[in-house]
């Protein structure tokens, strides 16, 4: 079934982000205040006392303000933004949004400005825009459109993350198939930008890593192979790495997209694939939509056992520990980790005082403390009354070790 | 004498950014005259120029911020206006330095907090009490 008509029919496509984020409509409190006037441009000017305009502005020298913490003024990077302002000028799908910066964002969350944001028009948007991509890949296209696509994706999911980083943290694939690889692709971009911005020294934007993590896997339609859930050492699957670069190359994309699309499949200590290389080689823009990739795969296979089998839970931060230990630097595990917590939202733990729990959220750069609900309490009783405990602030408790279901169906007898 | 109330040019094509200012403006008692493009402010400049203050975007359609600071510089009533330019653009050093020959102040908007534009307008307003 094409996407459209799966759109089209209502057929859900991701869970949707925690409903009590909902922005609140405040514009009309700024509206209230009548004084002093916003005056626009057609309007007539406000007549003040104008006998008062006497004052003189100092000629100060002027401050510049600017991030030291992004190390970009490169001659590698003037050429990037040379080619990727030549693509902006060529773009014909518009951007839901523009790719304001950040801060930009903040600043109008801070001050409860309502900003656009309906996050499931914004993934309808990207499934449509994955579908189009797909639908481009036989054809080369010399406007661009693919890689535009890519870029306004990535700033349209980007804008949604710098409202609610909740946002990136509620991935779920697509349960028709045939979409699974647009999941994919939308899912590690999510999970990519909000790793990256919360990151040093990279040496893109966030929002570059985000169009990367967009076409990283178009080698997979672009040779005709099926998407598959787990990563594959078949010779023939392998080539999706280098047939994406080459196409990417024919579309001119920048740089460093190219590269990182090239090193998605690498492994710090090189046991990665196509190349193997390690070390300063593999860049920390690449290893972060590595880590990003590898783990929507895990993450989104394991919502998919448990959907089709009903298997019993599974640590799947913990299983990125195991696995990609030696991956990836450590500074970037480490920041996934205390993003993403350690016990996943749903995971049911056992705390020092015996009582059973459900993680419910997780306390950002806590990542083993967790905000818990209890199921079953230390007497081995269902609460009459959900009881949410705060591990960061509750001292006295802490998780000793996750329950699988085996063990809940023995506490529950 | 009371003191008139300060206005403010906001010169921005994004509607976002206008209303940060805005609001951060009329938090401070400041009014603001928004306009989205470089004619529009150049026009502004010209029917009123007595601006408190002026927060210029460097790109913008027809006349670029470059543009409105030339006519603040040469306007005889505008040239005391703070200028603030606050861009989004990769400037280059150079164009910093010939900014700093131009405007007071220079924020990039991926620097831009909400306090730090709050200390610009409490150090502009209480200066000029």
């Amino acid at each position: 079934m094409r996407l459209s008509k799966i759109l089209d029919s209502g057929t859900p496509i991701f869970d949707s982000a925690p409903k009590n984020q909902e922005r609140k409509a405040v514009l009309p409190r700024l509206q209230e205040n009548p004084t002093p006037p916003v005056t626009s441009f057609k309007a007539p000017a406000d007549n003040t006392d104008h006998q008062t305009a006497t004052h003189q502005a100092e000629a100060r020298p002027a401050v510049v303000y600017q991030s030291t913490a992004h190390p970009i003024a490169t001659n590698q990077t003037s050429a990037r933004q040379t080619a990727a302002h030549q693509t902006a000028i060529n773009e014909s799908i518009e951007s839901l949004y523009n790719s304001l910066p950040d801060a930009i964002y903040s600043a109008a969350k801070q001050l409860e400005i309502p900003i656009p944001s309906n996050k499931n028009l914004v993934l309808q948007k990207a499934m449509k825009a994955m579908d189009r991509i797909i639908t481009l890949i036989p054809a080369y296209d010399d406007k661009n459109e693919m890689l535009s696509l890519a870029r306004n994706t990535a700033n349209d999911l980007m804008m949604v993350i710098s409202l609610d980083s909740n946002f990136a943290k509620s991935i779920r694939r697509s349960p028709k198939s045939e979409l699974a690889f647009h999941s994919h692709c939308i899912n590690t971009a999510l999970i990519a930008m909000d790793l990256a911005k919360g990151l040093d020294n990279i040496e893109c934007s966030p929002n570059e890593i985000g169009m990367a993590a967009i076409l990283h896997d178009i080698g997979i339609p672009a040779m005709n192979l099926d998407f598959v859930w787990q990563e594959t050492n078949d010779k023939n699957f392998i080539k999706h790495v280098a047939k994406g670069v080459e196409l990417l190359t024919k579309l001119k994309a920048p740089d460093i997209i190219r590269t990182m699309v090239a090193q998605h499949h690498e492994r710090l200590d090189g046991t990665g694939y196509p190349n193997g290389i390690s070390g300063k080689d593999f860049l920390v823009c690449s290893q972060i939509l590595s880590l990003s990739e590898g783990f929507e795969r895990i993450a989104c296979e394991h919502h998919h056992a448990s959907d089709t089998t009903g298997s019993s839970l599974e640590n799947y931060t913990q299983k990125i520990l195991h696995n990609y230990r030696k991956a990836f630097n450590p500074d970037i595990l480490k920041a996934f980790i205390s993003m993403r917590g350690f016990y996943p939202d749903g995971t049911m733990v056992e705390l020092t005082n015996r009582s059973i729990c459900m993680v419910l959220k997780q306390n950002e750069g806590f990542p083993l403390k967790p905000v818990v609900q209890i199921v079953i309490d230390s007497a081995g009783n269902h609460p009459d009354t959900a009881k949410v405990i705060d591990l960061r602030a509750a001292n006295h408790l802490a998780i000793i070790r996750i329950v699988t279901e085996d063990r809940r169906q023995t506490h529950s007898l | 004498m009371a003191n008139r109330i300060k206005r403010a040019l906001v010169a921005d094509d994004d509607p976002l950014v206008c209303q940060i200012i805005t609001k951060l403006l009329t938090k401070n008692k400041i009014e603001s005259f928004v306009v989205e493009s470089g004619d529009q402010a150049l026009a502004g400049l010209e029917d009123n120029p007595d601006f408190d203050m002026a927060v210029i975007d460097l790109v913008l359609t027809n006349g670029s911020g470059w543009d409105i600071l030339d006519a603040i510089k040469k306007h005889a009533n505008a040239k005391n206006i703070y200028t603030v330019i606050l861009t989004g653009a990769n400037i280059s050093s150079s164009e910093i330095e010939k900014l700093k020959k131009k405007a007071q102040l220079v924020i990039k908007k991926q620097d831009f907090t909400v306090e730090t534009f709050q200390d610009v307008l409490s150090g502009l307003l209480n200066k000029k009490k």
